[in-house]
C-alpha cells in the first residue's frame, strides 16, 4: 500500500507531505518506535519512546543505544540488533524471559512490561537499517493474570460444587434440549450411582435414563410432570417408583424445572430424591395410628372407627351386629403382685388368645386399660353369647409365664337395637353387662338382655 | 531418502545439511541456555526431505489433538517458511519448564504464546543464520507468529510466498530437548527453485572444503 502510494508520487511537494504523514503516524502510534541507521545510531525516536525512556528526541538522535542507556542493554537485545543489521533476521524478546531489555517506565513511574520486536529495514542505497518496536503489555499481562485468577477461582468453586453435588443424597440432572429436539445431559451428579445404583456413564449418555426405570404404572404421571414443567416453565414434582437392576423398587421424588439458556436452548433441570425410606416410615406411621403398641391389635380410635362403619352397614342392611366387652378380672392385683411388665405380658397374651379364636371379619381392639372389645358382624346376641363363652373358657385355660399364672375375664354382650344412633349406645349396654358380670362374681358372660 | 534421491541429492549433500543444522541447533541451545540460565541440550536425531503432503499427514497422525506452531517467513536467495512444531501439550510443558511457571496449562495465554514465539524465534533464527552464514546466502527473516491448529492449514496460512500448485518440499529437522519427553520438528518449507538453490549452494560449499 505504502509502496503503491510512493510510486504514485509526482512532485516533491507530494513527497514531502507524504513523508510528513508517515512521520505523524509514527509519532502517534501506540508503539514505542526506534529506527537505527546503518551506523546503528538513532535516526527516529518517537513520542512513546520519549515517555517510556525519559530521553528527549534531541538527546537521542545520532546516539548509539548503548550510550543512551549507559551500557545496561541486555546482551541478547544487542545480539538481536546485530542479527537484524548483518543477517536480516527479525527477533522477538518477551519480558517473560528477560524482564529488562532496556530500562523503560510507564506513566506511573513503574517498570514497563513490554515485548520487543527487532526487524531489519532495507533502505535504498544506504545499507540495512533496523526498526525496534516496544509493545506495552502491562494491560495484557494484568488482564491475563486476572483471567487466570478467575479461571482458577472458577475451577476451585466448580470442584467444591462438584464435591457437594456428588455427595448430596440427591441426584442433580441437567439436560440441554436443542432446537431440533436433540437431548444431551449437560450435568449429572454422582449420586445416581449411590442412590439409584444406576451406572454413571450410562446415565450421562442417556438423557432419559430415569424414565427408562420408572415402573409402567407411574410412567404417565412422570411424563405429565415433565411436559408440564417444559410447557409452563415452572416447577413440577412427582413421586414415582423406579425398578432398578436388582429388582428392588425405589420411590423417587422428582422435581423438574425448565428454563431457556442464553443460546435459546431449553434446559430441563431435575432434582431426584430417594424417598423410599420416607415411604416406608409413612407406612409404619399409618400402622402406628391404628395399632395398639402393647398388644398389636387395633387401638381405641381405630376400633371405634371400624365398629362404627360396621354399625352403619348393619343398620342399612338390617343385619344383626353384636358387641363383646371383655375385661380382665383382678388385673390391678396382677399388676401389684407381679409388676407392670408381667401385667403387660398378660394383656398381650389375652389379646393373642382372643384374636386366635376370632373370625377374619370380626373386629377386635383394645378399648383401654385391661378392657377389650370385639365387634361381631352378622351375629345375634345369642350367637355372640356363645362366642363370648368360648373366649372366656379359652382364657381360663391359658397359663401365663413360667409360674403357670392364670387369669379370667368377664364379658358383657350387647346386640344393636333399632333405637341405637351410634355404636356407642350398644357399647354402653355391653359395658353395663360387664359391670353386671363383675357384680355376680366375675369369670362369666352376661348379656344385656339378662339384666332386668 | 526417496525424496532426496529423486531430487538428485547426494549423500554428502544431505550430510552437509545435517551438519549445518546441527551447528544451528547447538547455537540455539546456547541462546536458550543464556535465556533461562540453565543448560539446554538440543539434538538432531534425523533430517529428511519430505513432500508437503507427506509431512502434513505424518504430523496429523502423530498429533491428533493439534499442534503448536511458531513460524517465520523468509525471503532472499532462498525463500520459504520455517516452522517450529510441537504437540500442543508438549509446547505448554516447554513454556512451563523454561518459565518455571507452574500456572501454565494447555490453554496458554497470549503472553505465554509470545514466550513460545520467542523460543521458536531463537531456534529458527539460529538455524537460518547458520545456513545463511555457511552457504553465503542472503535472507530477510520476518518476525515469528504463534498459531495452533493442524498442519495443512497453518503451514499454508496467509500464504503469499508458498504456492499450492508448486511442489513444495520440507526439510524436516526432528530434534529433542534434554527436558523429558519434549521433542519437536523444525520444518523448512521451500519452493522447488529454492530447494535447487540450496542444493547448489551445498555443492559449492562441499567443493570448497573437500
Amino acid at each position: 500500500m505504502i509502496m503503491k502510494l510512493m510510486a504514485q508520487k509526482n512532485t516533491a511537494t507530494e513527497e514531502n507531505s507524504f513523508s510528513a504523514i508517515l512521520h505523524t503516524i509514527f509519532e502517534k502510534t501506540e508503539i514505542g518506535g526506534i529506527v537505527l541507521n546503518s551506523d546503528r545510531r538513532v535516526a527516529i525516536w518517537n513520542q512513546k519512546m520519549v515517555s517510556y525512556s525519559g530521553i528527549s528526541r534531541e538527546d537521542a538522535y545520532g546516539e548509539a543505544l548503548d550510550t543512551l542507556f549507559e551500557n545496561t542493554l541486555l546482551a541478547r537485545f544487542t545480539k538481536a540488533i546485530d542479527q537484524a543489521m548483518r543477517k536480516g533476521m527479525s527477533s522477538v524478546l518477551t519480558h517473560k524471559f528477560h524482564g529488562l531489555v532496556m530500562p523503560l517506565f510507564n506513566l506511573n513511574g513503574g517498570q514497563l512490561l513490554y515485548t520487543v520486536y527487532v526487524k531489519p529495514l532495507n533502505v535504498d542505497n544506504s545499507g540495512r537499517w533496523c526498526l525496534i518496536e516496544i509493545h506495552d503489555v502491562t494491560n495484557v499481562e494484568e488482564r491475563e493474570a486476572r483471567l487466570r485468577d478467575i479461571t482458577l477461582e472458577r475451577r476451585e468453586s466448580e470442584t467444591r460444587l462438584r464435591l457437594l453435588t456428588d455427595n448430596l443424597p440427591a441426584v442433580i440432572h441437567q439436560v440441554t434440549i436443542s432446537d431440533d429436539g436433540e437431548k444431551e445431559a449437560s450435568f449429572l451428579s454422582r449420586g445416581v450411582e449411590q442412590l439409584f445404583s444406576i451406572d454413571y456413564d450410562f446415565a450421562c449418555q442417556e438423557p432419559d435414563f430415569l424414565r427408562s426405570y420408572v415402573v409402567a404404572h407411574d410412567i404417565d404421571r412422570f411424563d405429565e410432570a415433565v411436559s408440564e414443567a417444559m410447557g409452563r416453565c415452572e416447577e413440577r414434582d412427582v413421586v414415582v417408583r423406579i425398578a432398578v437392576h436388582n429388582r428392588s423398587t425405589k420411590w423417587v421424588h422428582a422435581f423438574f424445572r425448565a428454563r431457556e439458556n442464553h443460546l435459546g436452548q431449553t434446559i430441563l433441570e431435575g432434582l431426584y430424591l430417594d424417598v423410599t425410606a420416607e415411604k416406608i416410615s409413612e407406612g409404619e406411621l399409618r400402622r402406628h395410628a391404628t395399632v395398639d403398641s402393647l398388644t398389636g391389635i387395633y387401638n381405641r380410635r381405630y376400633l371405634l372407627e371400624l365398629s362404627e362403619r360396621e354399625f352403619k352397614v348393619a343398620c342399612r342392611y338390617a343385619s344383626p351386629l353384636s358387641i363383646l366387652v371383655i375385661d380382665v378380672d383382678h388385673f390391678k392385683a396382677v399388676n401389684d403382685t407381679h409388676g407392670h411388665d408381667k401385667g403387660d405380658d398378660v394383656l398381650a397374651i389375652v389379646a393373642q388368645t382372643i384374636q386366635s379364636a376370632l373370625r377374619q371379619s370380626d373386629i377386635f381392639g383394645r378399648l383401654g386399660g385391661e378392657e377389650f372389645v370385639v365387634t361381631l358382624p352378622h351375629a345375634s346376641a345369642s350367637a355372640a353369647y356363645t362366642t363370648a363363652e368360648k373366649l372366656r373358657q379359652k382364657i381360663e385355660k391359658t397359663k401365663f409365664g413360667k409360674k403357670g399364672l392364670s387369669v379370667t375375664v368377664s364379658i358383657g354382650v350387647a346386640e344393636i337395637k333399632p333405637s341405637d344412633d351410634t355404636i356407642s349406645a350398644t357399647l354402653k349396654r355391653a359395658d353395663l353387662a360387664v359391670y353386671e358380670a363383675k357384680r355376680v362374681g366375675r369369670n362369666c358372660v352376661v348379656a344385656d338382655y339378662q339384666i332386668s | 531418502m526417496n525424496e532426496f534421491s529423486r531430487l538428485s541429492w547426494s549423500k554428502d549433500q544431505v550430510d552437509a545439511l545435517t551438519e549445518i543444522m546441527n551447528i544451528g541447533i547447538s547455537v540455539a541451545a546456547k541462546s536458550l541456555s543464556d535465556m533461562v540460565d540453565e543448560e539446554v541440550f538440543l539434538t538432531i536425531p534425523e533430517i529428511r526431505l519430505v513432500s508437503r503432503c507427506n509431512i502434513s499427514e505424518e504430523l496429523l497422525s502423530q498429533n491428533p489433538e493439534g499442534m503448536s506452531f511458531v513460524f517465520q517467513d523468509f525471503c532472499g536467495s532462498v525463500s520459504g517458511r520455517s516452522a517450529l512444531i510441537f504437540p500442543i501439550r508438549k509446547s505448554s510443558n516447554l513454556v512451563k519448564i523454561l518459565l518455571k511457571d507452574v500456572m501454565v496449562d494447555e490453554e496458554m495465554t497470549e503472553m505465554e504464546q509470545e514466550a513460545l514465539s520467542e523460543v521458536g524465534n531463537v531456534i529458527l533464527n539460529a538455524c537460518i543464520a547458520t545456513i545463511a552464514d555457511i552457504l553465503h546466502l542472503r535472507m530477510e527473516v520476518e518476525i515469528p507468529h504463534y498459531i495452533r491448529g493442524d498442519a495443512v492449514n497453518v503451514l499454508l496460512a496467509g500464504d503469499d510466498i508458498l504456492d499450492h500448485s508448486r511442489a513444495n518440499l520440507f526439510c524436516a529437522v526432528n530434534f529433542k530437548t534434554h527436558i523429558s519427553e519434549i521433542d519437536g520438528y523444525a520444518l523448512f518449507l521451500l519452493e522447488l527453485p529454492s530447494v535447487k538453490k540450496l542444493r547448489t549452494s551445498l555443492e559449492q560449499y562441499l567443493q570448497k572444503i573437500i
